[in-house]
């Protein structure tokens, strides 16, 4: 008998607008050693889903409906006394956002305590010895102190692995994981991730991990169910899914995904058109009718579950149609950098006032070259400084030095100093599409406010200005009329982009554009940014924490770290040289959706620390997996240059090839046991 | 912690110095000389005069308020101009009284609203929520002497239960005392108890709704342990300045509540004092107002960072 | 991730809120309001007596057919005095609520938009303002610039710019780094465009409400100065004064002092309503007008 076993769920929600369906008809069964990955993008009723499989009846369900039978137990029939003797010792929750999560007002160590005596009802010094127990099984050192600590005082890495230690503390049956790396940096998520995998073996509990990211499910689940729009639409073993996907939905959501060797040179990415349908638009049909290119008459009627292969089943009419989704194909027209550069940024520094006594800087001396027509891709972790380089650049932040050179001119620090010319030349796009245009006002009067101020415009000539360029960002000119709370986070996206756009700057500066974008919609914004570019031979400066899109847009590459730039170079050469330590570690903790591809494991130890920068030498050396020797402590290090790339190591080129390319297994391992 | 509070009582002790100085200033620009007013209109010129130089009245404003000051700093309040008597001496009786009553209105109002604006955070749009929820709208409106007048029209003129003044007879009994006292605090803290209830109930919803509360019944937690461990500490912070603010509010409606039952306190001396433009006497009560509110703002803050580890990192 | 889920909440715990009965929480706070609109324009028209005439009946007769409301102890009849009253207290109070609030927003907006030393300075400004009670410091200025409409007008301006201020800056604060004002500062926008033009739209509905708290507050303000005797003067009458003046006969002519204090809770009751019904965390906001 199955472990868990969900049969036809659903759970209405009691909103002001009217009852609203989250999840509808859910079936799945999970079996005692199974890892089910639940896929889904935002919206489609996966954390509901988690939460009403605990029995979980949050606030506003109107109704949950069918059944969930754990271990014999029926979960929504239960009375609160008895789910609470079930939560927390047979099913554990990992909560995403552990900082939410952890009650502000208690040290860690004694959440983790109340939960065990809660259960076991043994006393407080048997239970502080489960809980230091528990909090050195997640590779907490020094248990004891951490203990001590109140949530915000640790880092997010740090709270994830309490809220991990909560739920291993009981040696749960069952561990439901809702997205517990969003929001934590690619190598605290490696990290974790590792974790995770180490716990499965240990424990040998069944768990239920649920994200929007596909590489992260391909790497920690043995199955896989997609969810979309409330429901699930194929269910399968990993490799099925990944090798064979015989949904619609799970096939674009899969070409959406740029692979590692892929360029923008090389292939098309894919996008879904259209959004996910609101409530009311939802008809009888496949939920996922409206964006399926492959539809027919047919798709009208709700399908069946139908089988493909052994445990692999989906909701489709046709589960073999691999061939008649229609490839969006043909690639960008992509421009080519040339040789005359548009900006020049040389050694800008930002310094954020002093806290508890050491000065806190976002950037120390940093450069950046942009050469006309190029795409410039700046990466690294939260910290690392490349967003505010970016507002130095734009004259938003004043930095402390530095200048900035933009077409041959040395511009004035603040924005407020520089001429209507140089505004309209250099223009941004922000990251959080829900604030980047005014609530207040409609779209139109937004862009054409926008053009207004920088160039002296008839309202008729602004009035096609705006036309044109919502025509380029494929938006309907009646979108001038809505307001932004009528658009989706794609459109907002869109709109802002084409605010960028409308003076045909020289220069667009991108701060994560795409981060909080789902997958589907990703893909489609990054393919505007790239026939923006071919139309118009502008630069960017793209700023992203997705490696992956980087590789993927960039004609260069240009990697921070603490404020500084350790490593830069052209976007192919990061498939084939030897790179910088830190590179190397945030190059492997983005796992690559394909199944079977080795990826070598590089974990970092610790934590980004402010500390660090006031070192004499290699900021990076204290969480370095190849410190070369004491000169690492002392000295700062030079730069390596090779015709396509530099770096500031310690290590030459060569030395660096050789020691990368010994055994993968063996750095990992080493690394691994001193993560933290 | 420690560092927190000294410069928290640093700030206070500059603020108390810049309220002086307002007050002292806004005292200079009153109608009326003092020494008229003390003398009346026969007084004649000479005799003006030399009170004038008396109470160093001809010496220029700075001087008069560096003296004033001071005097201040070693203790010593001055002397009223209209009791001629030293200032601490006519203050002491009004300040106990107020303080009576004052503390009174604090200890039924607190617990009350934070017992109530808890329980109606629990039973959210419940009958009762609605019922409590109505009642303090109308509370918190009401200007003290409104719903004082109305208390007295009910308990004294038509129920006769409670007498209508207070503080008034000389030989009483404890009964008679608590019993004349029920009305002005009744009025007194109406209001602070609407506030204080509505801050707890809109703090103790938003932490009910929040992720850790849902953390923590997921990890199979007595309700009642949720509540106290995990509700009350995060709910309880926010109200604490609101019960400070409250105390502020409580200067003035002391003012009115002891004009309204002709109570001998601090208020009621108040509004003696700026009708007989006793300066020396306003300054200090002015002062003692402003000290309690910052101190009682000051014991919230300090409250707030003891209950939630995170006020004051960000 | 999940935009379009319910939010979480806890239903074990306490049930979920929704608006209920939401348009007659607006709407019957709007008609009273409306209704003491139309009494201060109207007020002394429709009223049967002088209402500073002495003797229009017997001394402390209570409410009959000739005198709704009863007389006082000079036999003024006690419901024309309330009709009257209206006026002074609306319109003071009016005209205090305008210039305050928007005095108070504006300051708190440029200061908390701009930042720097100037928000710095006028911050601490406020803190001193703010270390005195508002009934408190209201009497002060009273007493130093002497009773009248005008002054009353000066002093509840005083007490209400440092508290609007303060509002004001907190509501413009999250808002300073947002993408909508980078996108205007990028076009080359000025700070007095981007807080007027840019953020006060967003901050709208928020001052509104402060305007009705205010608008209450000062209701009650005024009201307790007059019943100090320091606000409007006789003979013209006022509601807070009426009472004050009724409270020694209170035990034999309780309705001397009941209409007029019936007049003055069931505005500002009315009012705080009106704030209550315009915004969802008014519970939170009122808090502030302590």
């Amino acid at each position: 008998m199955p472990l868990l076993e969900v049969a036809h769920l659903s759970v209405d929600y009691q909103t002001t607008r009217g009852r609203v369906r989250a999840v509808n008809d859910v079936t799945f069964a999970l079996e005692r050693d199974e890892v089910l990955g639940i896929v889904g993008e935002s919206g489609s009723g996966k954390s509901t889903l988690a939460q009403a499989v605990m029995g979980y009846r949050a606030q506003g369900t109107a109704a949950t409906e069918g059944s969930v039978s754990f271990d014999g137990t029926l979960l929504l029939q239960c009375r609160p006394t008895e789910l609470r003797r079930i939560w927390g010792r047979r099913i554990a929750m990992v909560h995403q956002n552990p900082l939410a999560s952890l009650t502000p007002t208690m040290p860690v160590g004694d959440q983790v305590i109340e939960t065990v005596r809660q259960h076991r009802g043994i006393d407080a010094v048997a239970a502080r010895a489960v809980m230091l127990r528990s909090l050195t099984a997640v590779n907490l050192p020094d248990a004891a102190r951490i203990a001590k600590r109140y949530p915000h005082e640790l880092s997010g890495g740090q709270r994830q692995r309490i809220m991990i230690a909560i739920a291993l503390s009981l040696e749960p049956d069952l561990m439901i994981l809702d997205e517990p790396t969003t929001n934590l940096d690619a190598t605290t998520e490696a990290v974790i991730l590792d974790l995770l995998e180490e716990i499965k073996g240990r424990l040998g509990a069944a768990m239920i991990y649920i994200s929007h990211n596909l590489r992260v499910i391909a790497r920690i689940a043995t199955r896989v169910a997609v969810m979309y729009a409330g429901e699930l639409v194929e269910s399968g073993p990993v490799d099925g899914i990944l090798r064979a996907p015989a949904h619609p939905y799970t096939r674009a959501l899969l070409a959406c995904l740029p692979r590692s060797g892929m360029t923008k040179r090389t292939a098309s990415l894919q996008w879904i058109e259209g959004e996910l349908p609101a409530q009311h638009l939802r008809g009888q049909g496949c939920i996922f009718y409206s964006r399926c290119s492959a539809r027919t008459e047919r798709c009208q009627i709700a399908p069946e579950w139908a089988p493909v292969a052994a445990g692999h089943s989906v909701r489709c009419w046709y589960p073999q149609a691999a061939s008649a989704v229609a490839a969006i194909t043909g690639a960008a027209t992509v421009g080519l950098p040339s040789a005359d550069v548009v900006l020049e940024a040389r050694d800008l520094a930002k310094n954020f006032g002093h806290r508890r006594g050491a000065a806190v800087r976002a950037v120390s001396d940093a450069s950046l070259r942009v050469p006309r027509g190029s795409i410039v891709g700046l990466v690294g972790e939260s910290g690392s400084g490349k967003s505010t380089l970016l507002r130095c650049i734009a004259g938003l932040e004043d930095p402390d030095r530095g200048t900035v050179r933009f077409l041959g001119v040395d511009l004035p620090a603040s924005v407020g100093k520089r001429d209507k010319a140089v505004l309209r030349s250099m223009q941004m796009v922000f990251q959080d599409p829900e604030s980047t245009l005014n609530p207040a006002h409609s779209v139109g009067i937004s862009l054409r406010r926008h053009i207004q101020a920088m160039q002296g415009l008839s309202a008729t000539d602004a009035q096609r200005c705006v036309e044109k360029a919502l025509q380029q960002v494929r938006l309907d000119p009646g979108y001038q009329h809505r307001l932004p709370r009528e658009l989706s986070g794609g459109e907002k996206q869109r709109v802002a982009i084409a605010r960028a756009f409308l003076s045909a700057p020289e220069l667009v500066l991108c701060d994560e554009p795409l981060s909080s974008l789902d997958v589907s919609v990703q893909s489609a914004i990054c393919r505007l940014f790239l026939d923006l570019q071919g139309d118009d031979h502008s630069s960017y400066v793209f700023v992203s924490h997705d490696l992956s899109i980087v590789r993927y847009m960039a004609d260069s590459i240009v990697v921070m770290y603490l404020g500084e730039v350790v490593e830069e170079g052209s976007a192919e050469s990061f498939d084939r040289l030897p790179l910088h330590p830190y590179t190397e570690a945030l190059f492997s903790a983005t796992p690559d959706v394909d199944p079977g591809a080795i990826s070598k494991r590089v974990r970092l130890q610790g934590q980004v620390s402010e500390a660090d920068k006031s070192r004499p030498g290699c900021i990076f050396s204290p969480r370095c997996h190849l410190t070369k020797g004491p000169e690492c402590d002392a000295i700062a290090p030079p730069w390596q240059e090779t015709s396509e790339r530099r770096y500031r190591c310690h290590w030459a080129p060569e030395e660096l090839r050789a020691l990368q390319a010994a055994s993968p297994g063996a750095i990992g391992a080493t690394a691994l046991a001193g993560a933290s | 912690m420690l560092r927190f509070v000294l410069r928290r009582l640093g700030l206070l002790a500059l603020t108390l110095f810049a309220v002086s100085v307002l007050i002292f200033s806004i005292t200079q620009i009153l109608p009326g000389d003092v020494a008229t007013m003390i003398l009346g209109m026969q007084a004649t010129p000479q005799d003006l005069a030399t009170l004038r130089s008396q109470l160093g009245l001809d010496q220029p404003a700075i001087v008069q308020y560096g003296k004033w000051l001071g005097g201040v700093l070693q203790g010593d309040l001055g002397v009223s101009t209209r009791f001629q008597r030293p200032v601490t001496e006519v203050l002491a009786p009004a300040l106990r009284n107020s303080a009576v009553l004052a503390s009174a209105g604090i200890l039924f109002a607190a617990p009350l609203g934070l017992a109530l604006g808890l329980i109606c955070a629990l039973r959210r749009n419940s009958p009762l929520d609605y019922a409590i929820s109505s009642v303090t709208i109308f509370a918190a409106a009401m200007p003290e002497f409104v719903t004082g007048g109305l208390m007295i029209i009910v308990f004294s003129t038509w129920l006769g239960w409670l007498p209508p003044f207070a503080g008034t007879g000389s030989a009483r009994t404890l009964a008679q005392s608590v019993s004349e006292l029920i009305l002005p605090v009744l009025a007194l803290s109406l209001v602070i108890l609407a506030y204080i209830l509505r801050m707890m109930r809109a703090s103790a919803a938003e932490v009910l709704d929040s992720s850790f509360v849902k953390a923590a019944l997921l990890k199979g937690l007595d309700r009642r342990r949720v509540i106290a461990f995990h509700v009350l500490p995060v709910a309880i912070g926010p109200t604490l300045s609101v019960i400070a603010l409250s105390i502020g509010w409580m200067a003035g409606g002391l003012v009115i509540v002891e004009s309204l039952f002709g109570y001998p306190g601090l208020g009621r001396l108040l509004v003696f004092v700026i009708r007989n433009r006793d300066i020396p006497l306003l300054q200090s009560i002015a002062l003692i107002i402003a000290a309690v509110y910052a101190m009682a703002n000051l014991c919230a803050d300090i409250g707030q960072r003891m209950l939630d580890p995170r006020v004051g990192t960000k | 991730m999940n935009a379009r889920a319910a939010p979480v909440g806890v239903e074990v715990l306490a049930p979920p809120v929704f608006g209920r009965r939401y348009g007659l929480r607006l709407a019957v706070p709007v008609a009273i309001v409306a209704f003491y609109l139309l009494l201060a324009v109207f007020g002394p028209m429709a009223a049967p007596y002088s209402p500073t005439d002495f003797n229009t009946g017997p001394p402390l007769t209570g409410p009959t057919q000739l005198h709704f409301f009863g007389t006082d102890g000079y036999g003024r009849d006690v419901f024309s005095r309330v009709l009257v009253g209206a006026r002074s207290i609306l319109l003071l109070s009016i005209v205090a609520t305008l210039f305050g609030v928007s005095a108070g927003c504006a300051i708190g907006m440029i200061s908390g938009y701009r930042g720097g030393f100037v928000d710095e300075a006028l911050m601490r400004l406020v803190d001193i303002l703010l270390a005195l009670p508002g009934l408190l410091l209201a009497l002060l200025i009273l007493t130093s610039l002497g009773p009248s409409g005008v002054n009353l007008v000066i002093a509840i301006t005083i007490v209400f710019v440092p508290k609007s201020a303060r509002i004001a800056r907190s509501a413009i604060l999250p808002l300073r780094g947002l993408g909508y004002v980078e996108a205007a500062r990028l076009r080359g926008a000025r700070w007095y465009s981007i807080v007027f033009r840019e953020l006060m739209p967003n901050v709208l509905p928020e001052l509104a409400v402060e305007f009705c708290l205010r608008f209450a507050y000062a209701l009650l303000l005024i009201s307790s100065l007059g019943f100090l005797g320091f606000g409007v003067q006789p003979p013209t009458p006022d509601w807070g004064l009426m009472i004050s003046e009724a409270r020694n006969y209170v035990s034999i002519a309780p309705w001397t002092v009941f209409f007029p204090a019936l007049a003055i809770g069931i505005v500002v009751v009315a009012v705080n309503a009106l704030a209550d019904a315009l915004s969802s965390t008014g519970e939170r906001r009122a808090a502030q007008y302590l």
